[in-house]
């Protein structure tokens, strides 16, 4: 699905010039669930971005489903963005205005999906999380877990083939963590690639694969068993 | 996605009540003045240009040397129209028209003060002042027929089906009403009760006035379609020459009507321009207030954005483009608009009779005219959009993995485009500040001038009826019942400048000079009764002195430019007549007091202008009582008539009507101008001390006082304001400047005017930010430190 050859990326300031992402390789198959690891400054979030296309890369190549996606301008990442990936925040990044359900809704809206079909499969989603009977809620009205269950429902309404998650249980308790770990391998059963940057050792033995970055490239990959 | 959008935008006004009142509250004062303006604009640009033929209506105007000054005046010769129509095939109509005049109108036993004014039968035809009832070709067609308006009608007579009945005008003059006038709009120079037709001057005063010297009314003229202007101006250029076999020297030439209103000043033969400056000047000012309520909506929107950030950055993550997100942020204030453009609406409908009132005008909001709504409408979008644009462009451009990581910089309330917008507004309300003081120092200079004579206690009554027949009589009485200590008949009041001439010759004049006197006629006792200062010789006194029959006083500017060693007892050629100076008096303010004194010339009672009684009250007796001795002997008689005193003080008053409506009007915008951006101000001084609480917080613990820390703040804001009073001082300053230039008699502009005007503001402001910064100050640090 994914196969990225000697990228790059540079974050400049006036006097230093830092290599953030240096000749890196990686190739991740449809359906497997990636864990990134690293200590801070490695490269994992920047990696991340670039594989969510919030970010473009200085050079190398990104292949996504076969196709160069490493120099698509804004029109086309977002397009592919909305139709094929799914984020998942450490801080949730729910929109305090919007209830549970409007958060949930809000990708559907931008792939125009009509307003049955999208109350049909927000309320899905909603039940496969059980968070339906907090749907008219406001976020700041759920707890932590909760809220990582809306952002999580968020990521998947839309049916995407790739979920991107950023340190999901970082702001979560060990019981709420384990929960969201759980949800996001049932995913991945039911065939979603995922990937997945994490600081937790046990989180990332729910995946198959961990990647460790050090400065910007691959030091080891280990296959879980 | 439009659903979605509104959402947002109201749950986000609601989340944040104080902020959303300061930014619809501001932008509706805002959106009120403008939409008062340009009501007013409006209705200038509109003025008499609704008429169906104004292409083709032209007024006639006279040019001529004086003194190497080429200057042009609309009064115009009385046979010129006649002349014109009958002498040039282009000329459709050819319309003449007097000025006002106040008479008195009897039907049935009722009587009515009314206004109005005569004028050639093709009136009708060639203005749009559609009839009620009556006949456009008739009405006017007769002598004895009179026009008058459908409010007039129903004053006088109860109702408008009118045509036919027969009135009495001053007692004296049968006529039977022609036609009744739909009722005028507002914006015309034709407002009148009635329109009576030419010939009622020459039954009034016979064929006298008909004299190419005689300039004394205006000329209108309608040119078939596609006259070239040019070539027309040419070919009547010397009619009056002509026809006063060479003995006048002015020059006529037609003028587009439709422009003579908002264009119509000239100087030294060249146009000026005229009233367009003043709606130019207030349209700029309607602008910038609307710019400053908008700018508060561009600080606190942005000053606000992190609390959108994280939503910007959601979106763009779901696939949202950057345009999408410039129109939601677009569409929100777009929506904020409208709620302050209705509100806008209401605080504008209700500040309009007071508005109508300080400007003098009948302003109203026409709510079913599809022109207004459509206005109203473009005029909330694009309020929203120039409010919006920069907002909408700032916050869209946060970059999503910068806000999602939380990694976005909060940024400090008074960063460089903000500042930039914060100077604008206070370099706008600092220049209203200083143009209000001005202004108000030029009003109190022109009323402290020395007009000349004495004001207090002195009253005129207006020729009407029988007084002429009884002025003698009169003034005897006056003078023995005690009402009053002197008595002058002269042939205007001392208010209104009524008449000029430059037919004034001396020994020693030089030859060619055409120099304007303006003049006045009386019967005597003049210097008396007005209290002048007399510099030379004495009053007019035919009793005393039986040569004073043609005796005259001159006043002090005459008296430098005749250049006489001894100006009492030369001799004047005025009107045919040899007049001998008797006295020269201290100029007095006829025409307005902000300009320069004119040369003046009384004649004495050979003139036999009357048309006046002006009378002093005695200073010994109480004023009620004298007016009451006043009113009885004018009841004696002049019986028909009401009695109509006027008080020369409170007339003179309203010399400064306009210049003090100006000066109301800059104080209001200044007001304006200050609360919205203080309003603005308040906002992001709350917003800097929020996203400061732990700077402070640590510079507490650290050892600052509150003192220490309210001084931070202000100063911050202070700065900004600091620089608006530098930009303001010169911008005040040649605003002021020329706007003193219109007045030959101006005061001058003083530093301490502009110390005031930056001192003020900067008050102003510390004020409404040292509330936010105290509060800062005083919170505990322990709370603000804990809550990071």
């Amino acid at each position: 699905m994914i196969k990225i050859t000697n990228l790059e990326k540079f974050y400049r300031t006036e006097e230093v010039e830092t290599v953030a992402l240096n000749k890196l390789n990686l190739e991740i198959n449809t359906g497997e669930f990636v864990a990134i690891m690293g200590p801070s400054g490695c490269g994992k979030s920047t990696l991340l971005n670039i594989l969510g296309l919030l970010d473009d890369p200085d050079g190398g190549s990104y292949l996504f489903n076969g196709t160069e996606v490493a120099h698509f301008n804004e029109r086309k990442r977002a397009d592919l963005r909305k139709h094929n990936i799914g984020f998942v925040f450490q801080s949730f990044n729910l929109i305090d205005e919007l209830t549970v359900f409007e958060n949930v809704e809000l990708p559907l809206i931008y792939t125009g999906v009509n307003s049955a079909d999208r109350k049909q499969r927000v309320e899905e989603v909603l039940t496969k999380m059980q968070i339906m009977h907090r749907r008219n809620h406001y976020p700041q009205q759920l707890s932590g877990g909760q809220q990582q269950r809306v952002a999580i429902a968020r990521a998947v309404v839309n049916k995407p083939k790739l979920i991107l998650a950023d340190e999901p249980t970082g702001n979560l308790d060990s019981s709420n963590g384990n929960e969201v770990m759980e949800l996001l391998t049932d995913l991945n059963e039911q065939g979603t690639t995922i990937i997945m940057v994490t600081h937790s050792e046990h989180d990332a033995r729910y995946s198959h694969r961990i990647v460790r970055l050090l400065d910007g490239h691959t030091v080891v990959e280990n296959i879980m068993m | 996605m439009f659903k979605n959008y509104l959402t947002i935008a109201f749950r986000s006004l609601k989340s944040n009540l104080g902020f959303s009142f300061i930014n619809i509250f501001g932008l509706a004062m805002g959106m009120a003045a403008t939409i008062l303006i340009a009501l007013w604009v409006n209705n200038e640009v509109g003025y008499d240009r609704f008429h169906q033929n104004v292409n083709q209506i032209y007024v006639a105007f006279n040019k001529s040397l004086f003194e190497g000054e080429m200057r042009i005046w609309r009064s115009t010769p009385s046979p010129l129209g006649p002349a014109l129509k009958q002498e040039f095939p282009e000329v459709k109509y050819a319309v003449r028209v007097d000025y006002l005049a106040k008479h008195l109108t009897e039907y049935q036993g009722k009587k009515l003060q009314a206004n109005g004014y005569n004028a050639d039968p093709d009136f009708f035809r060639m203005f749009s002042f559609p009839l009620l009832s009556g006949n456009i070709g008739s009405c006017l067609a007769s002598n004895d027929h009179l026009v008058i308006t459908e409010n007039f009608a129903r004053k006088l007579f109860g109702n408008t089906n009118v045509v036919g009945k027969l009135i009495k005008l001053d007692n004296k003059y049968d006529f039977m009403i022609g036609g009744v006038l739909k009722d005028m709009p507002a914006n015309t120079r034709f407002t009148a009760d009635f329109i009576a037709p030419w010939a009622f001057l020459q039954r009034q005063y016979g064929p006298d006035r008909l004299q190419w010297g005689n300039n004394s009314i205006r000329t209108y003229v309608q040119l078939l379609p596609n006259t070239n202007l040019e070539n027309f101006n040419h070919k009547i250029s010397d009619i009056t020459i002509r026809h006063s076999n060479n003995e006048e020297d002015n020059r006529v030439f037609l003028y587009p009507m439709k422009d003579y209103y908002l264009q119509g000043v000239f100087k030294d033969g060249k146009l000026e321009g005229g009233r367009i400056e003043i709606v130019r000047l207030f349209t700029v000012v309607a602008c910038f207030i609307l710019l400053i309520a908008c700018i508060n909506f561009m600080n606190l929107s942005t000053a606000r954005g992190d609390k959108r950030a994280k939503e910007v950055g959601v979106r763009k993550a779901i696939g949202a483009l950057k345009q999408a997100l410039v129109g939601q942020f677009l569409l929100e204030s777009v929506l904020i608009a409208a709620m302050a453009g209705a509100l806008g609406l209401l605080a504008a409908q209700l500040a309009l009779p007071y508005f109508n009132r300080l400007i003098q005008t009948q302003l109203a909001m026409p709510y079913t005219n599809g022109w207004f709504i459509a206005g109203v409408i473009g005029f909330i979008l694009i309020t929203g959009l120039l409010a919006g644009c920069y907002p909408a462009l700032y916050l869209s451009s946060f970059k999503a993995v910068a806000v999602l990581k939380g990694a976005h910089r909060k940024v400090s309330a008074l960063i460089t485009p903000r500042k930039v917008l914060v100077v604008t507004q206070f370099t706008f309300a600092v220049v209203m500040i200083i143009s209000t003081i001005i202004i108000r120092r030029q009003i109190q200079y022109a009323q402290d001038r020395d007009n000349g004579f004495e004001q207090g206690s002195l009253v005129y009554v207006p020729f009407s009826g029988d007084i002429d027949k009884n002025k003698q009589l009169i003034k005897a009485d006056l003078l023995n019942t005690g009402a009053a200590s002197a008595v002058s008949i002269t042939s205007a009041d001392m208010i209104v400048a009524q008449s000029n001439s430059w037919d004034v010759n001396w020994q020693g004049k030089p030859a060619g000079t055409k120099i304007t006197f303006d003049r006045m006629a009386t019967l005597g006792d003049f210097g008396k009764t007005m209290k002048l200062k007399f510099i030379s010789g004495r009053d007019i006194d035919p009793q005393t002195y039986p040569t004073d029959s043609t005796a005259c006083l001159i006043n002090e500017s005459a008296a430098r430019i005749m250049n006489f060693k001894q100006a009492v007892g030369q001799l004047i050629d005025h009107e045919g007549l040899k007049w001998h100076i008797v006295g020269v008096f201290k100029d007095f303010v006829w025409r307005s007091p902000f300009e320069a004194m004119n040369p003046m010339l009384i004649a004495g009672p050979k003139m036999d202008w009357n048309d006046c009684i002006n009378i002093r009250l005695d200073p010994s007796q109480p004023i009620s009582a004298s007016l009451q001795k006043a009113e009885a002997v004018f009841k004696k008689y002049n019986p028909a008539f009401p009695v109509t005193l006027s008080f020369v003080d409170q007339e003179y008053q309203r010399k400064f009507a306009e210049q003090q409506r100006t000066g109301k009007l800059a104080g209001i915008f200044a007001v304006l101008t200050i609360l919205i951006s203080c309003l603005g101000l308040f906002g992001l001084a709350a917003y800097m001390a929020a996203s400061r609480t732990k700077e402070i917080g640590v510079r507490k613990v650290l050892g600052a006082s509150v003192a220490n820390v309210t001084a931070m703040i202000s100063k911050e804001f202070l700065k900004p304001i600091l620089l608006s009073v530098v930009l303001a001082t010169p911008i005040a300053w040649i605003v002021m400047y020329r706007w003193l230039q219109n007045y030959s008699y101006r005061t001058q502009i003083e530093w301490w005017v502009f110390v005031t005007g930056g001192l003020t503001a900067m008050m102003i402001a510390l004020l409404t930010v040292s509330y936010q910064s105290v509060k800062a100050a005083v919170a505990n640090p322990v709370k603000s430190l804990r809550s990071e």
